[in-house]
């Protein structure tokens, strides 16, 4: 995309001089001590992004008049669940889930598929109009949701598609990134590999699947994670198309929650946890592709 | 190829179309409901005189111009810290940096709401904890917007940091040992050395930051709605209220067309300006 291809040389000339084995000592302790000191700097860093989740896990087992007691209290005097009860039996915690997990999942297989495939075409296929097409695909990059949101509800809307799974999922069945990165990945496979296989027999299904999909791996569980929160956390969305109380997704279910008339505190606590936990879990087990994936989007990008 | 047909219907039907839908519905007056009124120009000149269109472009714009450059310096000096930190640790804070990311919207609006609501209002509790005096930053307008900023920046800075460390990763250790041979302190090698080499980084995060900061919507609409008066009635929220609460949707496309330009124009702006000061 032209932005952020390397624009190395203006480093300016850094000129090693002797006198190294004095100073590389001195500079050894000194980083010693410097990395305690960061480490110590980083400390509050870290309790101001972890203390609101450790406050609403202890609140949560809370009583209403406890949580809204204007001085700041930590561990519950007693061990009070009605509002998990409560909101399990009222709030279709369940139902939201399924519905999330349904479209997530859906979504995200659809993009693993059609990055992989889209990658593929504009990596090693050619084409009549390859290049225009490949523009015209990272150009809805550069289109802000909102210039679109209106037409495609109306769109959706005209297609008679409210209230219904596929206006969730449609959206999400191709991912510009992750055809880009997934191009950008196979550049690297060398073309011998791919004429090998033909010259075997192969199609170009059968490269796909036992060639281009195995090899770019890597890229592609960064995509799926990537898709899947994404497709799991969206709201707007959902919030326009989805009316009927049995195909909410989990924020819609947690909005109904938090935007009730008599808002019960330890009920959006309860809920909050209950909807998040799952996500939690599901961050610590796969933390590392998360990571890598963001980190691969957002240079590519 | 099938494929690339069908890679150019999909873009095209769920894109383009709804682009070119967006400029047409513009020129009309239309609720959904009833047939479409065609207005000509008309929904263009009427926001310039919408005393909420022009107030949601200066909250936004507030917001953003204050919530941008504050977000982009935390991250590079998250990014530059851990940089320094070893593998083990290094991991250990990004994970914990990183839990807002993938918070969703809701639950982060309802931590921090338990905080800023003046019904519930911890900050006053938490303010006597250190000796200041808090109050609710919602209720007056002159601090509400803040609110949404602290938020914003706790809930994304991880994202950044994470992309500028990758960045700061590719720095060979011999140019800063270079560095610290000729007596450069901790900011002379972050000015000479790092900036240098992260800055493609730093301007496609600033334009990146900059539209996606402009189109933040959950917390808005979540939290406040607007309130108190207009004072978080942000563009992006004026125009959902516009479109699903006044069923004006031709009117919404209208500022959705200004608002593409607008971020199309910046964008270009941005790098214009960056490039020429920064590659002669």
């Amino acid at each position: 995309m032209g932005v952020l291809e390397p624009t190395g040389g203006a480093l300016g000339e850094i000129e090693q001089v002797g006198r190294v084995s004095r100073s590389t000592i001195y500079s050894r302790t000194r980083r010693r001590i410097g990395y305690w000191i960061i480490m110590v700097a980083l400390a509050p860093v870290a309790a101001i992004m972890l203390v609101p989740f450790f406050w609403m896990y202890l609140s949560s087992f809370k009583r209403p008049v406890e949580i809204l007691r204007p001085t700041i209290t930590w561990l519950p005097e007693t061990f009070y669940t009605q509002g998990y009860v409560e909101t399990w039996q009222e709030a279709a915690i369940l139902v939201g889930y399924g519905n999330s997990l349904f479209v997530s999942g859906v979504s995200t297989v659809l993009v693993l598929l059609t990055s992989a495939l889209g990658g593929y075409i504009f990596a090693k296929k050619d084409f009549f109009g390859k290049n225009a097409l490949f523009v015209f695909v990272l150009s809805t990059i550069m289109v802000p949701f909102f210039m679109i949101f209106i037409p495609s509800f109306i769109l959706y809307f005209k297609l008679g598609l409210k209230n219904t799974y596929l206006a969730l999922i449609l959206p999400g069945i191709f991912s510009p990134f992750g055809i880009l990165i997934t191009r950008q990945f196979l550049h690297s496979v060398p073309n011998e590999l791919l004429d090998a296989a033909r010259v075997d027999g192969a199609g170009d299904l059968r490269i796909l699947w036992n060639i281009i999909i195995p090899l770019s791996k890597p890229v592609l569980s960064a995509i799926a994670i990537l898709q899947f929160l994404a497709s799991f956390n969206d709201f707007l969305w959902p919030l326009v198309m989805i009316d009927d109380r049995e195909m909410r997704t989990l924020p819609l279910v947690l909005r109904t929650i938090t935007a009730r008339q008599a808002t019960r505190e330890d009920q959006v606590l309860a809920a909050a946890v209950m909807s998040i936990t799952p996500i939690l879990i599901f961050f610590l087990i796969f933390q590392r592709h998360i990571v890598r994936g963001i980190a691969l989007t957002g240079l590519k990008g | 190829m099938p494929v690339a047909l069908f890679i150019f219907a999909y873009f095209g039907l769920f894109f383009a179309v709804p682009f070119a839908i967006a400029i047409a519905i513009g020129l009309f007056n239309w609720d959904l409901l009833s047939a479409a009124v065609f207005v000509g120009a008309d929904n263009f000149l009427k926001m310039f005189k919408d005393k909420l269109f022009l107030n949601g472009l200066k909250v936004s714009f507030l917001f953003v111009g204050i919530e941008v450059p504050l977000i982009l310096a935390l991250e590079m000096l998250l990014a530059v810290l851990l940089s320094k930190l070893g593998r083990f640790s290094q991991k250990v804070y990004l994970t914990m940096i990183f839990l807002p990311v993938i918070t969703p919207w809701l639950v982060v609006v309802m931590m921090w709401g338990f905080l800023f609501y003046p019904k519930v209002g911890l900050l006053p509790g938490f303010g006597q904890l250190v000796g200041l005096d808090l109050t609710s930053p919602l209720v007056s307008r002159d601090t509400a917007l803040y609110a949404f900023i602290v938020m914003t920046i706790w809930k994304f800075v991880g994202f950044g940091a994470v992309i500028f460390l990758v960045g700061i990763n590719e720095v060979p250790a011999v140019q800063y040992e270079a560095a610290i041979i000729d007596g450069a302190g901790g900011w002379a090698q972050f000015w000479h050395i790092t900036l240098p080499l992260i800055r493609p980084i730093l301007l496609g995060m600033s334009i990146t930051g900059f539209i996606g900061a402009l189109q933040i919507f959950e917390p808005f609409f979540i939290m406040t709605r607007g309130g108190p008066g207009d004072a978080t009635r942000t563009f992006s929220l004026y125009l959902y209220q516009q479109a699903f609460e006044q069923l004006r949707f031709g009117y919404a496309s209208a500022m959705a067309l200004f608002m593409f330009l607008l971020l199309l124009g910046i964008s270009i702006l941005q790098l214009v300006v960056v490039r020429t000061r920064w590659e002669y």
